[in-house]
Order: structure tokens, then sequence, then C-alpha cells
């Protein structure tokens, strides 16, 4: 019931014609990160990125909190708070590295 | 129908998480990782969504998971947590909005990718083409867990 309660408010509480919004600038943000992923390999390999707007922002993978909160802020300053719904932020590996996640 | 895509040959998909806790939606970049147990994300994403990851990653909160590529500690995010995938069809003109409800997901302070576990991806029958570079999940109805469907025209 409880479950059944908090699915009622997400739904009540979700816009439609926001998320349509999130969806499509992230789709735009995304193009941009394929078309240029070659040069975005070679300059950020081992990063975090964000695009945003043709724009990229980088800093550096983190497991500590404190660094992670800073890195952030950067990310939140460079590309803009209203901006980060719909960035295209991910780890970009370093060339032949393997991942066993 | 939720559709994903290759990246640097690893299969990903793309997800809008929703929750009372959560402070705006944002889309999220998954590893589809039918290896995993439990949906995690990492501490970038956490951040991104406004969690307050201090009071998640508390000592007393901690879970130790087993991986192939060693163990590593998770933390607990509880509420009823939406994912909303979204598909564009240029035949009708149309959004379709897939919401998926799970009870928590996890946070992962050492994982450098989100990833999309069995908890939700047992809900789906996959299909991953190397081919047309395709990865459809599509919905098993009797796989458990809430979830929405609808379409809606493009404004």
């Amino acid at each position: 019931m409880e479950d059944k309660e908090h699915i009622e408010r997400i739904l009540r509480t979700l816009d439609l014609g926001e998320l349509q919004g999130v969806v499509k600038r992230g789709i735009e943000n995304h193009k941009y990160f394929e078309e240029n992923y070659d040069r975005i390999v070679k300059e950020y390999a081992g990063r975090i990125v964000a695009v945003i707007s043709e724009k990229i922002v980088s800093v550096p993978f983190t497991s500590n909190i404190s660094e992670a909160e800073k890195n952030f802020d950067i990310l939140e300053r460079e590309i803009g708070k209203e901006n980060m719904g719909s960035a295209h932020i991910t780890y970009i590996p370093k060339p032949n590295e393997i991942l066993m996640l | 129908m939720c559709q994903g895509y290759f990246k640097e040959n690893r299969p990903k998909v793309d997800a809008i998480l929703y929750s009372q806790n959560l402070k705006k939606p944002k889309l999220i970049n998954f590893l589809v990782d039918t290896g995993a147990d439990i949906t995690t994300i990492t501490l970038a994403d956490a951040l991104k969504l406004g969690i307050d990851v201090h009071r998640v990653i508390a000592p007393t909160r901690r879970m130790d998971v087993g991986g192939v590529g060693g163990p590593t500690d998770v933390y607990p995010i509880e509420g009823t947590i939406g994912l909303t995938f979204l598909d564009y069809s240029s035949e009708t003109d149309k959004i379709s909005f897939h919401i998926e409800f799970l009870e928590r997901i996890n946070l992962g302070p050492r994982l450098s990718m989100s990833i999309l576990g069995r908890d939700l991806l047992d809900r789906f029958d996959i299909e991953i083409s190397r081919v047309s570079g395709r990865i459809n999940l599509k919905r098993n109805d009797f796989g458990g867990g809430g979830h929405i469907c609808f379409s809606r025209p493009i404004r």
C-alpha cells in the first residue's frame, strides 16, 4: 500500500513537458558527445566529462566524497545548475581500460 | 519498449530518475549489466541527482558486494524511484513514456559507471544486436515490479 501511495505521489508530481524537455536537450548533448567521441577520448580519458550545448567540462574521477563534491561544484558552476538535468555526464574509460563492474 | 545503444562496445541505456526525494528529474547514462544483481549509481550521478551523499554513505549503511573485479561497497538509497525511458516514433510522431518503479537503488562510490542490474533487467526480455547496433528492452508483464507505459504526441 505504501508503495502504491509513493507511486501515485510520483505520478502526480511528474511534469511530462519537463521530462520531454530534459530528454530533448539530453539527446542533443548525447549527439554532440557521439560526434566528438574520438577527440573526447584523446583529451579526457580517465576523467568524468559533462557535455552541454556543445561545451565540454571535465573533472578527475574520484571515490572520495569531499573531492567528488568539489568536482561537482566545478561542473555545476561551469555548465549551469539549470542545465545539469540534461547534461551528458559520463566517465571516459582510458583506451583499452578493462572495466569489470 | 526501451532502446539502448553501444558506446565502446558497451551496452548503454539512458533513463530519467525521479522520486519525491530527488530535487529534479535528471538524465542518467547506465551500463546494461546483466551480471549485476542490483542497480547502482556512481558518486557523480548521485550528486547530479541532488542526493545527500553524506547521509547515504554512512558506515552503518554499508553493504559489501562481490564482483568479478573484486569486492566493493555500496549504500542503499531507499524510497520509490521512477526510472523513465523515453522513445520517439517518427511513424506516429509520438513520444512513449515507460516508467519503471524500484523500491531502492544503490550508490557505489567506487563505480565509474552507473549500472542497471537484474533487479530491473529481470523485468525485461533483452535483445542485444551487435549487427544493428541496437539494444531493445521489451517489458515482460510477468516480470514483476510496477510500471506504466503511455504515449503522447510531440508538442
